[in-house]
This record gives structure tokens, sequence and C-alpha cells, in this order.
């Protein structure tokens, strides 16, 4: 089974250098350009995806929409690949002095953001997630288009990371990165 | 929802400081020794329900305190110890088992992460909450899981977390 992540285009949140989780801003124009050069990238590497699963924010609706376009595949919607919950940081600019107190918080695993998640939430709604998708679509290709935050357990499902490896993890807006498996927990990478 | 979360009695591989994981071992006679106070301070908890573990350890500490409440014991797979994978039945902290040890994304080798404990035991929680909202209940489990559960009821920083020992049969309360 193949599944292909990729993080939403750049919204304007990203583009004014806040953060944003929960928020459901839309992508900005690069945004918008960016998703229609993932388009065309699959198309042109003859990717063939099966389905396409979709967190349900619109940033990343749109992403998939653009890929759905040129696939044709199916786009359905999936409640656990929401962004992780920023909580009492939503919003900040990344030159606020709150910005480094969201940086210290985000070194802990078990801390959760005050009035959002942890990692280790975030852990237990994408690792089921993705044991049910290996599960029911053992044979398929699947896209999968989430965010950042999720980004990084997304990873932790297949590889193995350290913890600073994990906090500096962060694909680019429509970086697709592929993996391999053949059962849940493991990975072919 | 109010958990008193008690971790098994003593078993020969704590003893000798070996990983013990999915490797279903019996208490040792310390172990067995240390039932009957557990079961005394249980008296006072005014428990509605007792979950525990299906390893065996953790069934026989659960069985102590259900024969004081007249409760029944019921069993989850959720909470089975994190699995040590190729570590099973190897000594602890030594310096191989570092990267496993010090980083929350990293598996035993055929084994778990921090992360896939919390992803099984998580649900579990939610679940109970959800089902015993206004109860107390008694969740009978191990080292790493009771740590997990820890994690779920309060916020820890990775220092508190890598530094959190857990006694055999001890109990720790959380008001959720």
């Amino acid at each position: 089974m193949k599944i292909y992540f990729t993080r939403h285009g750049e919204t304007t949140r990203n583009a004014e250098r806040r953060i944003s989780g929960r928020v459901d801003v839309p992508l900005s124009e690069l945004g918008r350009r960016q998703a229609e050069a993932l388009a065309a990238r699959i198309h042109a590497e003859g990717l063939k995806i099966d389905l396409i699963i979709s967190s349900p924010m619109k940033r990343a609706r749109d992403t998939a929409d653009a890929a759905a376009a040129v696939t044709g595949a199916p786009v359905t919607v999936d409640a656990r690949l929401i962004e992780q919950d920023y909580g009492e940081y939503e919003g900040v600019y990344m030159d606020e002095p709150r910005f480094s107190d969201f940086l210290e918080n985000k070194r802990h695993f078990a801390y959760r953001y005050p009035g959002g998640e942890s990692m280790l939430d975030v852990a237990a709604r994408v690792f089921p997630f993705l044991d049910e998708l290996i599960r029911t679509h053992a044979d398929k290709t699947v896209l999968i288009v989430s965010h950042g935050g999720v980004s990084r357990l997304f990873n932790a499902y297949f590889c193995d990371m350290t913890n600073d490896g994990f906090y500096n993890y962060l694909p680019d807006n429509c970086e697709l990165t592929l993996y391999e498996t053949e059962a849940p927990r493991c990975c072919a990478l | 929802m109010t958990l008193y979360v008690v971790r098994h009695g003593r078993t020969e591989y704590n003893e000798k400081h070996l990983f013990c994981g999915r490797t279903d071992v019996p208490l040792s006679d310390i172990g067995r020794s240390q039932l009957p106070s557990l079961a005394e301070a249980a008296r006072g908890y005014n428990l509605d329900a007792i979950f525990s573990s299906p390893l065996r350890r953790a069934v026989e500490t659960a069985e102590a305190v259900a024969a004081v409440t007249g409760l029944p014991v019921m069993t989850d797979d959720r909470l089975v110890e994190r699995d040590f994978g190729t570590f099973e039945g190897q000594p602890f902290d030594t310096d191989e088992d570092r990267d496993a040890r010090g980083n929350f994304a990293f598996r035993y080798p055929g084994g778990e992460s921090n992360f896939d404990v919390a992803a099984r035991v998580y649900p579990f929680l939610d679940w109970l909450r959800e089902n015993y909202r206004d109860k107390t209940v008694m969740i009978v489990s191990h080292g790493f899981v009771c740590r997990i559960i820890r994690t779920w009821c309060l916020d820890m920083t990775d220092e508190e977390f890598y530094s959190l020992r857990h006694p055999n049969t001890g109990v720790l309360r959380y008001d959720v």
C-alpha cells in the first residue's frame, strides 16, 4: 500500500507568519498555485491515486479538490486529520514574545497547549486513523491532505524520530511524502 | 470521574531489573505479600468498578481488591504493558535502549513507542469517562501505561514524564 502525505497549500495565516490550528483560514493566492502545481505533478509523474482523504478544514479540502480534478479520485473527509488544536496560541504572530512560550510548550510531548491538544492527544487520533486506513485499503494508493502538526505524528507512525527531529519536522506546503506499508505500524521506507 | 491508578505487585522480572512487557509473568512472593495492604486501602475508595490489564500480574493484583469490594475485575487489552519487542527479558537502563527510552517517537525494535501506547490508552480512557462519568474507578496496569494514564489526566513536562516512578502496588488518584 502506498500512502502519500501532503500538507495543504500556503494560507493567508502562513503568509502573515501566524500560528494557525483550528481557525479555518483559506488558501492564499500562492497556496492556490501550489495546490495546482501539486496536481500537475501528480499527473506528470503518473501517480495512480485511488482515493484522497482530507482534513475537514477548508485549506486542506481546497488542496484535495485540486488534486481530485486531475486524478479523478474520490475525496472523503476525516475529522481525525484535523490540525492540532493550539488553544490559546491560536493566531499568535511569530515575532510576538508569546511565540517563544509556544515554542517552549512544543518541546514537551505530554503538555497540552492551554485550551488545546498535546502531541499525545494528536497521536491518539492519527494512529488509529492510520491503523484503520491500512486495514481497509490494503492494496490501494491513497493521498492524505492534512496539516503541519498532524504531519509529525503521521511520520512518527511510520518512522522512528528523535525528540529533536520531531520538534523540527515540518514539510513544505504541498510537499509530497511517500510511505509504503504492508501492515499497521510498519514502514518499508 | 475519580480514578485510582495502581501498578501491579512486584514480579521476579522487577526484582531482577528486566524489561517486562508482554511476557506474562506471575507475582513474586514479595508481590503477593504487597496485596493485603492494597486491598485494605481500597476499602476506603468507594469503588464502582475495577478495570485491569489482562496480564496475570495485574489480574492477580486486581483480584485482591475485588475480594474486599465484591466488584468483578473487568480486563481490557488496551491496558496491557508497552511492548518492549526484542528487549523483553533484557536488563533495564543499559545504553542499548537509550533511543527508545529517551525519545517519544522511537519504538523498541519489534515493539511499541510512547505514541503507540497513548494511541490505545487514550481511547480507553475517553470511553471510560463517557461511561463512568460520576463514578469511581480503579485501573490496575503497568509502569509505562500508568505513566501514559497520568498524561491523559494532567499535563507533564518531558522531565516530569521521564522521572516519574510508580512503585509496585502504588496508587495514584486523579479527579478528571
